[in-house]
This record gives structure tokens, sequence and C-alpha cells, in this order.
């Protein structure tokens, strides 16, 4: 008999103090076995499963509690570090080809503007879908990486991530007029990117070691 | 205090997951393990219980259990909890109307 991994890993992903996570899956792999013998297997994996999601919060708010001013700085600096590796190649990727757009508009615009021809139809979902293509696996590459570092990086890095693309969106000339699903779409990057930092922290190494003394079995 | 008198209440049986039992009762609220081990820890730094971890147990998967006491702090808090409910008690009995 197991305990639900998955969800042993979220509150192992969610503990800072090994001997605290220890004591809390302890107890909660007791309860669970004496509810699997009671109520059957699938009750007891649902309980665990409620128990761990309602666990989470209070974990979060015992780290902030308890952080030093070191744990801070360090988390942060981490938080820095790799947000550069996934905020920075995907802005710049972003602003490269917004400037080779604009400037591709402006050539077209005064091309058809000179010769009196019709005016050049322009693949805007295209050209616009190359940063985004960009923008957004440099969003889960650097999701990735961070949620490796730190757990509550994900979610910061995205955070950032999105605030330098909009600033970087405000920045280009009016004209360019860039199609709405654009922005739509920066949404559902933003999603994803936390998504696959939320699954990186349930995935990533357990920081408590599993004791060697397995379960007995029923 | 439901948790502090929880812990002074149960003796040996004061860990985690007999203390959510206890404090569930008490309340009549099903509490998550996390809340009480959270509430725990506050009470742990003020110097209200104090803890240590047992052997590791092959019920709990090889996993030791954190036991807790009242300290000498606590039980001082208790008894003049104790002391005010008692007056509190006291005076809601003479200001009832007749």
């Amino acid at each position: 008999m197991t305990r639900p991994p998955l969800a042993e890993r979220l509150i192992l992903g969610f503990v800072t103090d090994p001997a605290l996570g220890e004591a809390i899956l302890g107890d909660l792999t007791e309860e669970w076995r004496t509810r699997t013998i009671r109520d059957g297997r699938k009750s007891a994996d649902l309980w665990y499963w409620g128990q761990a999601i309602r666990t989470m919060p209070h974990l979060l708010r015992e780290w902030c509690v308890t952080a030093t001013r070191r744990d801070v700085q360090r988390r942060l600096a981490g938080v820095l570090g790799v947000f550069g590796i996934a905020a920075l190649p995907a802005t710049a990727a972003h602003v490269m080809a917004n400037i080779g757009l604009g400037i591709a508009r402006v050539m077209l615009g005064s091309l058809s503007a000179s010769d009196g021809a019709m005016p050049l139809t322009f693949n805007w979902m295209e050209l616009a879908g190359i940063p985004l293509a960009v923008s957004a696996a440099c969003a889960l590459a650097g999701s990735y990486v961070l949620a490796s570092r730190t757990r509550i990086a994900p979610l910061i890095s995205v955070c950032g991530f999105g605030a330098m693309w909009i600033a970087a969106a405000a920045a280009l000339p009016l004209a360019l007029r860039w199609p709405t699903w654009y922005v739509v779409a920066l949404t559902a990057v933003l999603a994803g990117a936390t998504a696959s930092g939320g699954i990186t922290a349930i995935l990533r190494p357990r920081r408590v070691a599993r004791p060697s003394e397995p379960l007995p079995r029923d | 205090m439901a948790v502090l008198l929880a812990v002074a209440s149960l003796g040996d049986q004061a860990y985690g997951l007999g203390i959510r039992r206890d404090v569930s009762i008490r309340r009549k609220h099903d509490y998550s393990v996390g809340a009480i081990y959270t509430t725990l820890g506050h009470l742990e730094r003020k110097g209200l219980v104090t803890s240590w971890l047992t052997e590791p147990l092959a019920v709990r998967g090889g996993r030791s259990r954190r036991q807790y006491e009242v300290s000498a702090h606590g039980r001082r808090v208790l008894r003049e909890a104790s002391h005010v409910a008692a007056q509190l008690q006291d005076l809601v009995a003479r200001t009832r109307p007749a």
C-alpha cells in the first residue's frame, strides 16, 4: 500500500523545515492507513489529497513568518538571477522583432505611397507569431530552470516576464497596430509558463529523503 | 487556546494527529494537519509548548512523531485563562436577569 505519491511531493515542495515535513507526512500516512482500512482506498486517497491541498497555504504562511532576512535575500537573488535567463532573451527577441517589423512597415508604406500602387498586404499574424513563439519558449524554459532553484520563483518570473512584455509592447510605435489576439496570447503564455513552473515544482527532487523502512502490507 | 488545551489533556498522545482529532471534536470543525502544525509552531515560538521527535514508526511509513508537551510557561498561561474564564462565568451568572 502506498500513499498518493504526487500529493506527498506537493507537500514536500512547500515544506522548508525537513523535520516539519517528516511530522506532517507521518501524520497523514497514519491517518490514511486507518481510513484505507475503514473507508476504502479511494476515500482515503481523496482525504489525503484534500489534506495536502489544505495544508499548502499554511506551510507557505509558515515560511513567510519564519523566513530570515538571509533566506529572503537568497531566494530573491535566485529569482532575479534566473529571471534574467527567462525574461531577457525573450524581451530582446521581442524588441528586435518589433523594431524589424516597424522598419519593414515604414519601408513598405513609403514604397506603396511613392509608386501609387495598391498597398502591399502584410501578414501580421505570421510575423507577430515569431516573437510570440520565441517569448513563449523562453518563458517556459525560464520557469523550468527557475523552479529547480526555488519553489516560489516560477510565478514571480512569469509575472516579471509579463510586465516586461507589456512594457516592450507599450514602447512600440502606435502605427504598428498589433492584432488583438497577440495580447490575448500573452495571457495564454503566462498561464502556460505558470503551469509549467508549478508542475516542475511538484516533480522537482525531494528535500526530505524517503524513509528506508517501507509501509507494511495489509 | 484550544490547541494548548489539547496538548495539556492528551499527555503522551499529544502529537499532530491526536491534537488535530481533539481540536476538531472540541471546535466541531475539521482542521487540516497544516493548520494544526502552524498553530503548534506559534505556540512553540512563544514558549508555551515544547516538542521532540520520537523513534521512526512503521505505522507512519517509517517516519517519526513530533510529540508535544505544555511547558511551565504554558501551564501558567492555562491557569490564568482558567481563572479569567471562572471570573467571566461568575460575572455572567450575577448579571443574569431574574
